[in-house]
């Protein structure tokens, strides 16, 4: 066991006590940062924002470091902060757009339109995958990105696996809908050729 | 290769290439400082708008008494049509969790996936519910996107109208698709919706109004609507006459339009509807600029306009009051004005660290608001005299907020 400092303040000590766990902290950061940016910028779409989002999600990990490691679970901890945070900044923008329903509906009419896929190549499926809804586009990347189980991403997404289930079927259905070559294992065979 | 795993691969290809700046520990510690510090503040305007609460709702009233408010008998005035005098404080903060529970909500909501009437009717909607409206025998129709997701414009503009029976929730019949918002008169008795043809947006379609039927051959005649034009239902007035948003398939705003069964005409000046008042025979809407106007529908003539930056919302049902809401400072200000001549009448008090999702009247007079902290929801009251209590508690969102107000028009 650590002994008090001589001088009887506690100062060293707490002193230490931080270094150590920035230590500990420090080396996760490193550790597990490329990763959850791949992630974030899968939820994101762009790097400037999920590396805003990392850094958030990493923020709030960090004021509560000491109780996750103390439970093991700071990667599950993290990546819940991570999606819920980007749901809650998309809903912050949805928010302030709500109190108008027609001038939501008219913004919606202003999206741009991916109804025309292009040749069947990865990126055409990306841009569909861009245009799912946050929640639908979270179930994907941690499904299919992550290779979570069903239970896992209901666990992060705080959601039930039924809702895991039709978020998936759905979204893949729109993906089909909108992007049927790019589905199509044959049509991709044919590309890659 | 089945389409998970292609869609595996798409993913990983796309990130394996990307290379990011690493953060370092100084920067992730700087900003959990400055999350620290603005929940020490939220914690601090909350706990002091908890003992203010007790005392204030008396003083958020701004140029007059609530005793002294409009009645629904007054008649709309045509003079004023300057910004009324908008006072500079803001108003007061409470919090959440030290509102007294009041009275249930006196108004149709969804809660989670079940929508509850006014009389506290319970009805268990679809999954992917996106609006409802009520029907002739007590059954509701729904715009949702359950069984035919292919038919439903990922925009958002339209989904799948569906009847459901009183009762027990479940289908009677598929109404095709459809703008999915819907319109209702102010005594309930009347509904509108429109259905594009062939779930085709350039199509053109059908408008209803009347007693909506959950079978669509014992409904109401619709009124065919031009090709290349989308309705959007705002609001009824007079019984007989439907004002819409009317905007291209391709996004362009083609005006407001009042529609009845003798024609249409467009109300000029306005880009965009945002409420009606079916009791006094004026529409909300947003002029290009931008501004928020309250303006007589046969001529256009504007009664009164919004202070700059406050977009309008929803007549109370005597239309004697409309609630507005102002961005800013990343939450917004909402406020009750008097529909007749636009004066401010009541800052609605902020709840900490909670934003206003919706907001709709109640038969009792007074405002609803879902209220959400981005990981629940609940419905506060707030009465014309700046009383909240809450009438739904707190549960967690899912994909969407757990509550929802279905009449917010």
């Amino acid at each position: 066991m650590d002994r008090p400092p001589a001088d009887g303040t506690g100062t060293v000590a707490v002193a230490d006590r931080r270094g150590a766990r920035d230590a500990d902290f420090a080396a996760y950061l490193a550790a597990r940062q490329p990763s959850l940016l791949r992630t974030a910028y899968l939820l994101t779409g762009n790097r400037h924002d999920a590396e805003d989002l990392v850094q958030t999600a990493f923020a709030k990990l960090y004021l509560s470091w000491d109780r996750v490691r103390s439970h093991g679970s700071m990667d599950a901890y993290v990546r819940r902060i991570l999606v819920n945070e980007h749901n809650s900044l998309w809903r912050r923008a949805w928010k302030k757009r709500e109190h108008s329903a027609e001038e939501e509906t008219l913004r919606r009419f202003d999206r741009p339109h991916h109804d025309e896929p292009d040749d069947g190549t990865g990126s055409a499926l990306w841009e569909v995958v861009q245009t799912l809804p946050r929640k639908a586009r979270a179930v994907v990347v941690l499904r299919y990105y992550e290779e979570m189980s069903e239970a896992e991403t209901a666990a992060v997404l705080g959601i039930s696996v039924g809702t895991v289930k039709s978020q998936a079927s759905r979204a893949l259905a729109t993906l089909r809908e909108r992007a049927p070559h790019t589905l199509d294992p044959r049509a991709r065979e044919e590309n890659d050729r | 290769m089945n389409p998970e795993d292609l869609l595996t691969e798409v993913l990983r290809e796309r990130t394996e290439d990307t290379d990011y700046a690493s953060t370092p520990l100084a920067t992730v510690s700087k900003r959990a400082g400055a999350i620290r510090a603005r929940r020490r503040r939220t914690a601090i305007l909350a706990a002091a708008a908890a003992v203010a609460v007790v005392v204030v709702p008396g003083a958020v009233w701004l140029n007059r008494s609530p005793s002294s408010s409009p009645g629904p008998s007054q008649q709309v005035t045509t003079a004023p049509t300057q910004s009324p005098s908008a006072p500079s404080s803001k108003p007061p903060t409470v919090a959440l969790n030290s509102l007294p529970q009041g009275p249930k909500p006196r108004v149709d909501y969804i809660d989670g996936s079940t929508f509850i009437g006014i009389l506290g009717e319970r009805v268990t909607l679809p999954p992917g519910t996106e609006s409802v409206v009520r029907s002739r025998g007590g059954g509701l129709i729904v715009a949702t996107a359950r069984r035919s997701p292919e038919r439903v414009f990922t925009d958002g503009t339209a989904g799948n109208l569906e009847g459901l029976a009183p009762g027990n929730g479940s289908t009677t019949n598929d109404l095709g698709c459809g703008a999915t918002r819907f319109a209702w008169s102010v005594d309930g008795t009347l509904s509108a919706y429109w259905q594009m043809t062939g779930c085709d947006p350039t199509s053109g379609g059908k408008l209803f109004l009347g007693a909506l039927s959950t079978m669509s051959q014992a409904g109401p005649q619709g009124w065919p609507t031009p090709a290349g034009e989308v309705y959007q239902p705002v609001g009824i007035l007079g019984g007989a006459a439907v004002v819409v948003n009317v905007v291209t398939p391709q996004g362009v705003s083609a005006g407001v339009w009042v529609v009845d069964p003798t024609g249409r005409h467009r109300i000029p000046g306005l880009e965009a509807a945002l409420s009606v008042s079916g009791s006094t025979g004026v529409v909300a809407g947003e002029q290009a600029d931008g501004n928020s106007v309250v303006v007589d529908p046969s001529s256009g003539e504007v009664r009164w306009s919004a202070p700059p930056g406050w977009v309008l919302g929803s007549f109370s049902s005597d239309g004697a009051h409309i609630v507005a809401r102002k961005a800013g400072g990343g939450v917004s200000q909402y406020a009750v004005f008097d529909a007749h001549h636009g004066g401010r009448l009541l800052d609605v008090p902020a709840i900490g660290g909670t934003e206003v999702l919706q907001t709709a009247w109640g038969s009792d007079g007074a405002l609803m608001l879902v209220v959400d902290d981005h990981q629940s929801s609940a419905i506060v009251r707030c009465t014309l005299a700046g009383r909240l209590s809450i009438a739904a508690p707190a549960k967690p969102d899912g994909a969407v907020a757990h509550y929802r107000f279905v009449t917010t028009s």
